[in-house]
């Protein structure tokens, strides 16, 4: 099934005078998707989507809102937003901040702010001086989640957000993606989005340098599998054994033999079995060390 | 953004400024009733006009016509020239500056425009507050003379106390759009603060000397202070022509903050 596209971006290049901003991005978000933004401080993110909301003008290129100019006020109808840093006028309530940032909205009613305040567990009748960051991280999730918009620009979400309220903010976002919105999360950890995200954009130093479903991501998984043998010499029927099987590399590194196989590994123990093994280790195969070669500039190497 | 939803956003920012607000109301209100319940020890004492009379004709405009000992004359000097302008002032340019740049610099104006409003709108619904502030303060500047002048002998036509305080909201008009125009322009609101209150001192200045020195004169022309013509407008009520002058030069700078607001990136 193909998804339809509701945030677009062609060729957005922004600058900051000489100072870069983000290059030649093309990315989509898709109704029903949960869009993972990920890339180390600085990389872009919070630029590109504080375009989308035409909070800063492309240099170059467009970014549209179900193909509506995101220059457009009507374009941001259907998009609530969460900021990265997230400042709120100290000497209101979380109630009067409510009422202050979604005044120009259509789509948000008393009984979804109590049931998303009430989820969250945040008391909105206090005045946002008197909150914790992470209470007022909270009315920032307040005022992101509660409208009815099909469209969710979150960066950063969960910032000062202990585990108990993530798990609950995560299945927020769930149930918001699974009635066809389209979320774009944005984050510099990818524990944060490794559970809900279905696609991941990695942008570094303001290029796009992965677009990817989740799906792939994790087929391309390769772990590594450290096998030190009673005998080294008898690596010869290992390698023998595996040998026809295309998704296994071995290699020997001093007594030590490195496998890596790409899905499953019964047939990696069974040719383990045929010689006595000393050790097992199992190294990396984890989404965090494939993302990292796109994460860090080292990258460019390993593509 | 419909009509319900820009009053919906107007109310939410004089909720924001309603104890500020209430504040200068009763600052201003009580300083004014203090000032004019002094003229009694000082009404008919023409020797103090004379003291006035006696400094350098340079000088001289810059204290303004100065008759402390008649009812119009003890306003205008007391109240009108000085305190009254000075205190608005403060509140004008320093709440233009804020408006826009200061939400901005406040990291505050991300969430109001990732609401579905323009920037065009959100400039003039900030500045329609702005300009109902001011209009208020000078409204609230006006009723201890009105109400309770008789009561401390400072019997002033109506029409002429309107008339002053006419003019008196269209100086801090422009002032309060100049401000807020730069500040919002730049994105910074100490280029307000800073260039709006600069312009307010030089002109005075040139205002003032501009009166006794020739080759002064000819720059008056571009002075607030001249189109506020205090002195015609308390005595002769004639407020029309400068104040028409003075917001239409503070909306110049409306426009232009406008457009630049809208071109620009904000930060974040």
């Amino acid at each position: 099934m193909v998804s339809e596209s509701i945030v677009k971006t062609q060729n957005l290049t922004v600058r900051y005078g000489k100072a870069r901003g983000i290059n030649n991005i093309n990315l989509t978000a898709s109704a029903g998707q949960v869009l993972g933004l990920l890339g180390p401080n600085g990389s872009g993110k919070t630029t590109w989507i504080r375009t989308v909301l035409d909070l800063v003008h492309p240099t170059e290129g467009s970014a549209s809102i179900y193909g509506l100019d995101s220059r457009k006020p009507e374009a941001r109808n259907v998009v609530s937003y969460l900021p990265g840093e997230l400042n709120l006028p100290k000497r209101i309530s979380g109630n009067d901040i409510i009422r202050r940032f979604t005044s120009g909205r259509k789509d948000v009613s008393k009984k979804e702010i109590r049931r998303i305040s009430d989820a969250l567990n945040v008391d909105l009748s206090r005045k946002i001086g008197a909150l914790s960051k992470g209470n007022r991280q909270k009315v920032g999730l307040v005022l992101a989640l509660a409208p009815q918009t099909p469209v969710l620009l979150l960066d950063e979400p969960t910032s000062g957000l202990d585990p108990l309220m993530q798990k609950i903010f995560n299945e927020i976002v769930e149930d918001k993606s699974a009635q066809g919105a389209c979320v774009v999360l944005s984050s510099h950890v990818l524990s944060e989005l490794e559970n809900l995200a279905s696609r991941i954009a990695v942008l570094r130093e303001g290029n796009l340098v992965l677009d990817e479903s989740m799906r792939n991501l994790k087929d391309q998984i390769e772990p590594r599998y450290l096998v030190k043998l009673v005998n080294p010499s008898n690596d010869a029927l290992v390698r023998a054994a595996l040998f026809t099987n295309p998704n296994v590399r071995i290699k020997r590194i001093d007594d030590t033999l490195e496998i890596k196989v790409k899905g499953p590994i019964d047939q990696m123990i069974k040719a383990l079995s045929r010689v006595e093994v000393l050790k097992l280790d199992q190294r990396g195969g984890d989404l965090e060390e494939l993302l990292k070669t796109f994460y860090s500039k080292e990258g460019d190497e390993n593509k | 953004m419909k009509i319900n939803k820009s009053i919906a956003f107007v109310v939410s920012e004089f909720q924001l400024l309603r104890r500020s607000i209430l504040g200068w109301i009763i600052a201003i209100f009580l300083i004014v009733s203090l000032t004019n319940a002094f003229f009694p020890s000082i009404k008919g004492a023409s020797e103090l006009d004379e003291i006035f009379n006696q400094l350098p004709d340079t000088l001289q405009p810059l204290f303004g016509n100065i008759q402390l000992s008649t009812p119009m004359g003890y306003l205008l000097t007391e109240t009108y020239l000085f305190f009254l302008p000075a205190v608005l002032l403060v509140y004008a340019i320093g709440r233009g500056s804020y408006t826009l740049a200061g939400e901005e610099e406040a990291g505050t104006l991300d969430l109001l425009l990732s609401q579905p409003i323009s920037r065009n709108k959100l400039y003039l619904l900030k500045s329609f507050v702005l300009l109902f502030t001011i209009t208020l303060l000078t409204t609230v500047a006006m009723m201890p003379t009105l109400l309770f002048g008789s009561a401390f002998e400072l019997d002033i036509p109506t029409k002429n106390l309107l008339s002053i305080t006419i003019s008196l909201t269209a100086l801090i008009y422009f002032f309060a759009l100049f401000a807020q125009g730069i500040s919002s322009a730049s994105g910074r609101r100490s280029a307000g603060i800073v260039i709006a209150s600069g312009f307010a001192f030089i002109s005075y200045l040139i205002d003032g000397l501009g009166q006794a020195i020739d080759w002064l004169e000819k720059f008056r022309i571009l002075t607030p202070w001249k189109w506020y013509n205090a002195s015609d407008s308390m005595f002769e009520a004639e407020f029309l022509p400068g104040s028409l002058i003075l917001i239409s030069a503070g909306f110049v700078f409306l426009i232009f903050g406008m457009i630049k607001f809208n071109q620009r990136t904000l930060s974040s």
